[in-house]
């Protein structure tokens, strides 16, 4: 409570035009917003590019800004919003030979711990962009951001059935993309 | 969506399943944003306070739309003219409203002689091989866009 109470102070001098109050508001979520955008976009650089364009983005409306929400759950929207249109934009640039690079599987081996927990790290980034934009955002949002079901329907503007719904497919579908041992532990302890 | 049954679903073990797989690879864990992130977007914020921010913004998407539109009319007048031309048989609608030589009158002729090639082209038998080749430009499209739909792009450099 006191801490929404501070938000609101600070959301009040920024809409007076003072912007070390609006950097207090990005301090705060930096991580957050970042944390979201890179699980949903797959990318440093995305997600740094993302992280700005959502905090200017919520600059620009923060007039809109509704004193009874919680103002975690307006950024993250936006944000969750932004990183969904991203991703439709993205379907329709052209693949550079980088990107194709970047999009095969990592040839790093090695006996030295650092390897394996940079591949296993990466098999999780790939399995979560394998996830269709909607579950990828109940996902990153769930597990990644700690929220509620509550607090997701909050962000994403939907029924908390249909969150449950989603999150229910997208365990399954992470599982499975997770890789074939993964998926054979899932259904060996999801199945009676 | 589901939805009628999703009060049946008990997703408790199945959360604690996955939970357990996430955390095999150390996840979920929480990636350090750049350090000079905040900075950064600060000097990229308007000047101004975010309502007149906002009116700004709303100007320079307003006079994009408007410029959108002028080039698609201007477009359009082409295509316009020039079956008025071709097909019309009547008199120029350059002549009509002056010689042809300045103002309004040479624009719109200019516009007339621009699109008279493409369609004597396309009146000269030409208007199936184009429609062909839009046809195929079309397809190759469709199929472009499924393919990228279907392949996920994902990068595997500097994962955390």
């Amino acid at each position: 409570m006191e801490q929404q109470a501070e938000e609101i102070g600070w959301v009040d001098q920024a809409l007076r035009g003072d912007r070390a109050a609006f950097g207090q508001l990005m301090h705060r979520y930096a991580g957050a917003v970042y944390n979201l955008t890179y699980r949903m976009l797959g990318n440093a650089e995305d997600a740094e590019d993302a992280s700005q364009e959502i905090f200017l983005r919520a600059y620009t409306r923060l007039e809109s800004f509704d004193r009874q929400r919680r103002f975690s759950t307006w950024l993250l929207s936006i944000a969750s919003n932004y990183c969904i249109d991203r991703l439709r934009r993205r379907r329709f640039s052209w693949l550079t030979l980088e990107d194709a690079a970047f999009s095969l599987p990592s040839q790093e081996r090695g006996p030295e711990r650092a390897a394996l927990d940079h591949e296993q790290q990466a098999a999780i980034q790939r399995a979560l962009q394998k996830l269709p934009e909607h579950y990828r955002t109940v996902t990153v949002l769930r597990y990644w951001g700690d929220l509620s079901y509550e607090e997701i329907a909050n962000v994403t503007g939907l029924p908390e059935s249909t969150i449950k719904t989603r999150l229910h497919r997208a365990r399954h579908m992470l599982a499975e993309a997770l890789g074939p041992e993964e998926q054979t532990l899932w259904e060996a302890e999801t199945t009676i | 969506m589901g939805s009628r049954d999703n009060n049946m679903i008990d997703d408790r073990r199945d959360e604690e399943v996955l939970r357990r797989l996430l955390e095999r690879s150390g996840q979920p864990a929480a990636v350090p944003p750049p350090p000079d992130l905040v900075t950064r977007t600060l000097r990229r914020l308007p000047p101004e306070p975010p309502a007149a921010a906002a009116r700004a913004a709303a100007r320079r998407a307003l006079r994009r739309l408007v410029l959108w539109v002028a080039l698609a009319s201007a477009l359009g007048s082409i295509g316009l003219l020039g079956i008025w031309s071709v097909i019309g048989g009547g008199p120029s609608l350059a002549l009509m409203v002056g010689d042809g030589v300045s103002g309004l009158s040479r624009a719109l002729l200019t516009l007339e002689l621009l699109a008279k090639p493409l369609l004597r082209t396309a009146g000269m038998g030409g208007g199936l091989l184009i429609a062909a080749g839009l046809l195929a430009l079309a397809g190759a499209g469709w199929v472009w866009r499924l393919l990228l739909r279907r392949t996920p792009v994902v990068y595997a450099e500097r994962v955390v």
